[in-house]
C-alpha cells in the first residue's frame, strides 16, 4: 500500500498541517451556521468527524475546561458557540451518536467541467432545511425492530447492572 | 444382539457386524437398551387409542379429508364461472391497473402475476378492501362519542387477506413486501406480525418430524407473540419418557437442520374453512389441539367456522393470514428448549421451543445474527401457559458462538461459508436422556 493509505483509509493532506486546521475550522464554523454545505467529498469527510467529535465534547458541559478550550479553537465566532449551546445541545441530548449526513453528489460529465470532482452535501440531523432526497434505513422493517428491540434489552440491562 | 432390539438407529460409522467397532456400538446399545426397557410398559399415549395410530397414517387421513372438503366447497361455489372486477393499486401511478378476474378462484397471486413475476415473487400479503355496493356504510350511525375521522366512517377498512385465497367480491387490492420505504408504519407491522406466525406454525411441522413414535409429543398452544421479544415460540407436551430431557446444542443444530428440508420444499400455505365436526374428525388423537376448537368456537354460533393452514402436509389451526411461501424464508433457527411445569398433573411435561428467522429479502450478517440469536435463547414470557422451570442462567448449554454457523457449508478453499446452502436432514432425534438406574455406571447416579 502506498504512503497515506493504510488498510485502505486515506490520510489527506490539505496543503499542511496547519492550513489544514484552518480549513477545517472554517468548514465546522459554516456547519453550524448554515446547517448544510456542499464542498467536495474529501473536505466534508474529514469535518463529518470533527463536527461529530466536537458535539460529543459539548455535551460535558459548558464548565468543563476541556470543553471550554476546545470550543473555543474550533468556534471562534461567539455567535456560533452561542448556537451550539443553546441550539444544538438540546437537539441532540438524546440523540447518541450520528449527528451528520453526508450524501454524495454525481459528478460532471462534462470534460470541461472534469476539474470539479467528486462533490457532496454534509448537513446536521434535525436542521428546518426541506429534506435531502437520501434513502434512509427502513426502521419499521423486522431486522431493524428487532435490532432496535434487543439495543433496548441491552441498555436496560446496563443501566440495571450500574446501579446493583 | 443387544443393537438389534434398540429401535433407536446407530451412527453411520458404525457397523455392528465389524468386530473393531463393536466397543463403541456396545456402549451405545447399553444406553439404548436402558431407554428401550423403560417404555416397554403400555403407555396411555396421547393419542387416543385409534387402531391405527403412526404419524403417517393421521397425516394421509388430514390430507384427504383436507382435499375432499376443498372439492366439496368449490363444486358448491363455483356451478359456473363469473366475473369480479379488481382494481389492483401499484406501487406508481403507470403500475395500476383494473382487472377482471374469476370469482372463487382467481387468487391475488393471479392477480399479480398479471403485473409481472417479480411482484408474484416478492408478494407476502394482499390487503383487500371490498367495495362497498349496498353503501351499507353511508347510512347515518348513533354518535358513539368519539373523536370521528372522515376516513373511518366512509370507506370499508382493508382486510388482511393470504396470497393465495381465492377472492368472493370486487374488492381493491394491494400487494405487501417486507421493504416498502413508501409505506407507513401499521403496514410493515402487519407484515412483520404475518411472518412471526407462520414461522411459529413451522415450528410445529418441524416438532412433528424430529421426534420418533416412541416419544409421543402433543402439540399444546400456538402462542401470539410480539416481535419485539426476539423469537417466536411453539409449546409443546410431551409424556413421562422425555421428562428427563436435557436438550444440547448437538439437538438444537438438529432441529434445525429439519427445519431446513422442510423449508427448502418451498411450500405454500392454503388455507380452507371448515366447521366444527369436520375439523373435530381430523384432530381426533390430539386432545390439546380439540381443546383449542373448542376454545376458538366456544362463543360463536353453531355454523361458525374455524381456518385451517396446510403447508406440504401439514395441517394446523391458526385464525389470522399468512405468508405466501416458504421461500420467502432465509435464516431459521430453533434456539432454545425451555421446560414448564404442569401442576395438576405430574405425568405431563409441557416444553416452550424457541426459534428466531429472517426473510430473504432482510438478510442479516453472521456476527450480527449470532448477537439477535443469543438473545433468543432467553425465555419468552409472554403468553405463558404454565411457569418455567429453573433458572435462566441454567439454559446456557450452547457452547458455538451461534448454531447457524454450524449448519452452513464452509469451503476451504475459499475460507468462506457458502451462501444460501445449508444443511439438512432426514434423521430422527435422538434426545439426551439421563438415564437412571444403568448398572454399568460405577458411582451412583444422583436424581436430582
Amino acid at each position: 500500500m502506498p504512503r497515506g493509505m493504510p488498510h485502505g483509509n486515506s490520510f489527506r493532506k490539505f496543503g499542511g498541517p496547519d492550513k489544514r486546521l484552518h480549513l477545517l475550522k472554517t468548514l465546522v464554523n459554516a456547519l453550524i451556521k448554515h446547517e448544510r454545505l456542499e464542498t467536495t467529498f474529501a473536505k466534508a469527510y474529514e469535518t463529518q468527524k470533527y463536527v461529530e467529535r466536537l458535539i460529543d465534547i459539548t455535551k460535558y458541559g459548558k464548565s468543563n475546561l476541556y470543553c471550554n478550550d476546545m470550543v473555543n479553537f474550533w468556534v471562534p465566532e461567539e455567535a456560533q458557540q452561542n448556537k451550539l449551546f443553546n441550539v444544538l445541545l438540546p437537539r441532540y441530548s438524546e440523540h447518541s451518536r450520528k449527528y451528520t449526513r453526508l450524501a454524495v453528489l454525481t459528478e460532471w460529465t462534462d470534460k470541461d467541467m472534469k476539474s470539479h470532482g467528486k462533490m457532496a452535501v454534509i448537513e446536521l440531523k434535525g436542521n428546518p432545511l426541506p429534506p435531502l432526497p437520501v434513502k434512509e434505513d427502513n426502521p419499521h422493517t423486522l431486522q431493524n425492530v428487532l435490532l432496535a428491540a434487543a439495543k433496548q434489552d441491552w441498555d436496560y440491562q446496563r443501566s440495571n447492572v450500574k446501579e446493583n | 444382539m443387544l443393537c438389534h432390539q434398540s429401535s433407536l438407529r446407530l451412527n453411520r460409522c458404525i457397523h455392528a457386524s465389524n468386530g473393531s467397532t463393536v466397543l463403541f456400538a456396545s456402549f451405545r446399545c447399553f444406553v439404548s437398551s436402558g431407554a428401550m426397557q423403560m417404555q416397554k410398559e403400555p403407555q396411555a399415549n396421547i393419542c387416543q387409542p385409534i387402531t391405527t395410530c403412526t404419524r403417517t397414517e393421521i397425516m394421509n387421513f388430514q390430507n384427504k379429508t383436507f382435499d375432499d372438503i376443498r372439492k366439496q366447497q368449490l363444486t358448491k361455489l363455483v356451478p359456473r364461472i363469473e366475473k369480479i372486477e379488481i382494481k389492483y393499486k401499484g406501487r406508481g401511478i403507470s403500475d395500476s391497473a383494473v382487472m377482471y378476474m374469476n370469482k372463487h378462484l382467481s387468487t391475488p397471486h393471479h392477480c399479480a402475476l398479471h403485473i409481472s413475476k417479480t411482484v408474484a415473487d416478492s408478494a407476502v400479503l394482499a390487503l383487500v378492501t371490498p367495495n362497498d355496493e349496498n353503501n351499507s356504510l353511508l347510512q347515518a350511525k348513533p354518535h358513539s362519542g368519539k373523536e370521528v375521522l372522515a376516513k373511518d366512517d366512509t370507506e370499508p377498512q382493508p382486510i388482511p387477506w393470504d396470497m393465495h385465497r381465492p377472492l368472493p367480491f370486487n374488492c381493491k387490492l394491494e400487494i405487501l413486501n417486507f421493504n416498502m420505504p413508501q409505506s407507513t408504519q401499521w403496514h410493515h407491522d402487519l407484515v412483520n406480525k404475518i411472518y412471526w406466525q407462520s414461522c411459529a406454525m413451522i415450528l410445529g411441522a418441524v416438532i412433528q418430524e424430529a421426534f420418533k413414535e416412541n416419544y409421543s409429543i402433543g402439540l399444546y398452544k400456538l402462542p401470539h407473540i410480539s416481535v419485539n421479544r426476539g423469537a417466536f415460540c411453539y409449546d409443546v407436551i410431551t409424556k413421562e419418557s422425555l421428562r428427563d430431557w436435557k436438550p444440547q446444542e448437538r439437538d438444537l443444530i438438529f432441529l434445525t437442520k429439519i427445519a431446513r428440508s422442510i423449508i427448502s420444499k418451498n411450500l405454500n400455505f392454503e388455507r380452507l374453512e371448515v366447521d366444527r365436526e369436520s375439523a373435530i374428525k381430523m384432530f381426533n388423537n390430539n386432545r390439546f389441539q380439540l381443546d383449542r376448537i373448542s376454545n376458538i368456537l366456544r362463543d360463536k354460533k353453531e355454523n361458525a367456522k374455524i381456518s385451517l393452514y396446510r403447508f406440504g402436509q401439514y395441517i394446523d389451526i391458526s385464525n389470522g393470514p399468512h405468508i405466501s411461501n416458504t421461500s420467502h424464508i432465509y435464516h431459521y433457527v430453533v434456539t432454545a428448549v425451555h421446560k414448564l411445569k404442569f401442576e395438576e398433573d405430574a405425568d405431563m411435561c409441557p416444553w416452550r421451543i424457541q426459534a428466531l428467522s429472517l426473510p430473504q429479502n432482510l438478510k442479516v450478517h453472521h456476527a450480527v445474527w449470532s448477537m439477535l440469536e443469543n438473545r433468543a435463547r432467553k425465555l419468552v414470557k409472554e403468553n405463558l401457559p404454565h411457569p418455567p422451570v429453573g433458572n435462566d442462567e441454567a439454559q446456557n448449554y450452547v457452547i458455538s458462538g451461534s448454531i447457524e454457523n454450524e449448519t452452513k457449508e464452509y469451503m476451504k478453499s475459499t475460507g468462506q461459508w457458502r451462501e444460501g446452502i445449508w444443511k439438512k436432514t432426514e434423521d430422527v432425534l435422538k434426545p439426551t436422556i439421563e438415564i437412571r438406574d444403568i448398572k454399568f455406571v460405577r458411582k451412583p447416579h444422583k436424581v436430582a
